[in-house]
């Protein structure tokens, strides 16, 4: 299921802010027309959404749509998101963060936002790279990646988010791409459901910068690659949150937490699942949590009043 | 009635807080201002409140901007380490215009420094920590009736004209009890952001306003508006057309220069035949108080006045006092932040000089009374 993308422009954008800063090509696009097919799939008030980013390209989005919207600082979005959740806890907040802004600046405040379970969706635009600026490492550019920054290819590990959200307490995980838009569309339809930190990574595509040191400079080619890069998790493997992980082992200190944990179905272990990665059953939102103790609270000071 | 007490100044402040409206508290912990966290835990609650220990000052700071986006008057306490962390934010504060207070606790710097001992090293932080020109206010209490007073002040200068602003209190004052009398809630000026009262369609909440702000109301109220750090035209969208920002700046900065009746105090003490004037705010405005006093005992013509809104800095009330006496003396526990300030307000027209400490040691009544002593033997 799909709306007119003009109806997504006169429902969801703002005329004004366009067109976008966003290179053509870019993913980004894709994914905002997700979220809003998203949003109103949901059938959410558009007065009660609120949309918190943070720096770079990604962190544009926020003054395109027609939310409550905040563009913060770099990296701080969660943070933000988390003030402004706990005053308005009947609001729906979607946190949007670019890698480096969500990994790298933001990563202390995206670690304690999933360790709080504060109610949000956080999404993750993933394209291995520092855009805005001109193409540089991120924490996410892939052992050998040519950036600005590593020329002759990086040679850091990059960030294992996922295993990240499973230990600090997130809710939900899920990954999805900009190739595979009904999944991706439905993953942020699932996020929403979710009461407590949601988060969606989405694999998306900086030919202008990163495809272009890379020998992947067309757009099209870079998205259709996230199909042979990437597989499809099946919901009965769907591994369960509580499920003890050993980060490391002593064979391979770096090898991919799910190299080491139950999926021992690995169909080919170069590719990348896209899907619901985990959901902790029975997670409760810590603004709901919080303004039931207060409740708590007042029905103990009127006991205690009625008392005397 | 109004009801005296017993407390020290971070509990004033706390309590000064949840007189003001605040109902909204994130912080981290450090000394010497984990009091006013600790105590708001408790009392935020109590009123319907939320209280949240964030993960550090730099999320503090975010928060405390989110809460107040909710429609909620917010604040934050901190001391110097926490305050460096805090600036980011606190410049987006600034250009985005939102109501929020930041408690500053001073001990001595620079880094970790001496986190116990007092000091007033943060003032010029206080007014240029934040990158980029900025309009700011910033208050100092000097005894605990005055963490009560100011804090109300804070919150309400803040609501009225869209600000961070910061209340610049110290290790001595935070730490000291004394008595103070807690007016009557219905007695306590509050001052409230305004509501827009016109349709979402023609709602600017940027308004470029001379000497004044736009209303803001509260995400979920409809209006659905943004909010960025990037300079912004009056619906708060993106631009770098330098003939709007020429107008945004001239709003930002009459916001402030405009009202600076309604902002701007200060006291002025014994100077009506003095001949010396002590300039001090803080902690250090206490031991001038006491030196006034000691000085009228032994006969010397020593006056002063107490700042309490110190950015702006009362530039008319210097120039004045500048006129009326032949010295003007400046102790405070830095080495020379507002001195310098009020020798380019004298510009020659009285001798400045400061008495200066940073050792985590304050400056004592005597030691002032002796450099006034020292200056009556200079012909």
């Amino acid at each position: 299921m799909k709306v007119q993308t003009s109806f997504i422009i006169k429902e969801y954008l703002r005329p004004e802010m366009l067109p976008s800063t966003w290179c053509g090509g870019c993913g980004l696009g894709i994914i905002m027309g997700a979220i809003a097919q998203a949003v109103h799939f949901k059938g959410l008030d558009k007065d009660n959404v609120a949309m918190v980013s943070g720096i770079g390209c990604t962190g544009r989005m926020s003054g395109y749509m027609d939310f409550n919207t905040i563009h913060t600082t770099h990296g701080r979005a969660p943070a933000f998101a988390t003030g402004l959740k706990m005053a308005r806890p009947e609001m729906t907040v979607l946190t949007v963060m670019g890698d480096g802004d969500a990994m790298s600046i933001g990563g202390n405040h995206l670690i304690h936002a999933m360790r709080r379970n504060i109610g949000m969706v956080a999404i993750v635009v993933n394209n291995s790279v520092y855009g805005l600026t001109g193409g540089q490492t991120s924490p996410t550019t892939p052992i050998g990646g040519h950036t600005t920054t590593a020329q002759s290819g990086s040679f850091e590990r990059p960030m294992n988010l996922e295993a990240l959200a499973r230990t600090a307490g997130a809710a939900f995980y899920a990954r999805a791409t900009v190739n595979h838009t009904a999944a991706l569309t439905k993953l942020i339809e699932r996020a929403l459901d979710v009461s407590g930190f949601a988060l969606v990574e989405i694999i998306s595509n900086c030919h202008v910068l990163f495809g272009k040191m890379n020998q992947m400079a067309e757009a099209s080619k870079m998205i259709a690659a996230m199909d042979e890069d990437t597989q499809r998790t099946n919901p009965t493997l769907l591994r369960r949150a509580d499920l003890p992980i050993r980060l490391t082992s002593p064979e391979s200190p770096s090898a991919p937490v799910h190299e080491l944990t139950e999926m021992e179905d690995v169909e080919d272990e170069s590719r990348t699942w896209r899907g619901v990665m985990f959901e902790r059953k029975g997670s409760v939102d810590l603004s709901k949590r919080y303004y039931d103790m207060l409740g708590k609270i007042h029905a103990q000071q009127r006991a205690a009043e009625e008392a005397n | 009635m109004p009801t005296p007490a017993f407390m020290h100044g971070n509990q004033a402040v706390a309590e000064g807080a949840i007189a003001a409206g605040c109902r909204f508290y994130a912080g981290y912990p450090i000394t010497p201002s984990s009091e006013i966290a600790e105590i708001l835990s408790e009392r935020l609650p109590q009123v319907g409140g939320v209280f949240i220990q964030m993960e550090d000052e730099i999320a503090s700071m975010a928060a405390i901007v989110g809460a107040s986006l909710g429609g909620m008057k917010t604040a934050t306490a901190t001391s110097g380490p926490g305050f460096s962390l805090m600036q980011e934010n606190l410049g987006f504060a600034v250009i985005s215009e939102i109501p929020c207070v930041i408690i500053n606790v001073q001990r001595v710097g620079p880094s970790t420094g001496l986190p116990t001992r007092a000091a007033q090293g943060d003032v010029m932080q206080a007014r240029w920590g934040t990158h980029g020109d900025h309009p700011i206010i910033v208050l100092s209490p000097s005894s605990v009736q005055e963490c009560f007073d100011l804090t109300v002040r804070a919150f309400n200068l803040a609501e009225r004209f869209r600000t961070p602003v910061v209340l610049l209190s110290d290790a001595i004052v935070s730490t000291l009890r004394e008595k103070l009398v807690i007016p009557d809630a219905a007695d306590i000026a509050i001052i409230n952001r305004t509501q827009p009262n016109v349709a979402p369609d023609d709602y600017k909440p940027y308004e470029f306003l001379q000497g004044d702000v736009a209303p803001l109301p509260k995400f979920g109220d409809g209006y659905r508006f943004h909010v960025t750090g990037l300079v912004h035209t009056e619906l708060g969208y993106p631009t770098e057309d330098a003939e709007i920002i020429s107008r945004w700046w001239e709003h930002m900065s009459s916001k402030i220069e405009d009202n600076l009746d309604a902002i701007l105090d200060w006291e002025e003490i014994a100077l009506d035949d003095a001949e010396v004037a002590l300039v001090a705010y803080g902690g250090t405005a206490r031991s001038a108080l006491h030196a006034v006093s000691l000085a009228r005992e032994q006969g010397i013509k020593l006056g002063m006045i107490k700042i309490r809104t110190i950015w702006p800095f009362p530039e008319q009330a210097i120039r004045d006092l500048a006129g009326r006496v032949g010295t003007i003396i400046v102790p405070e526990l830095n080495f020379g932040q507002i001195r310098l300030e009020v020798e380019r307000i004298v510009a020659g027209r009285a001798a400045v000089r400061g008495i200066n400490r940073a050792d985590g040691i304050q400056i004592s009544p005597e030691h002032i009374l002796d450099v006034v002593r020292g200056l009556e033997r200079v012909p």
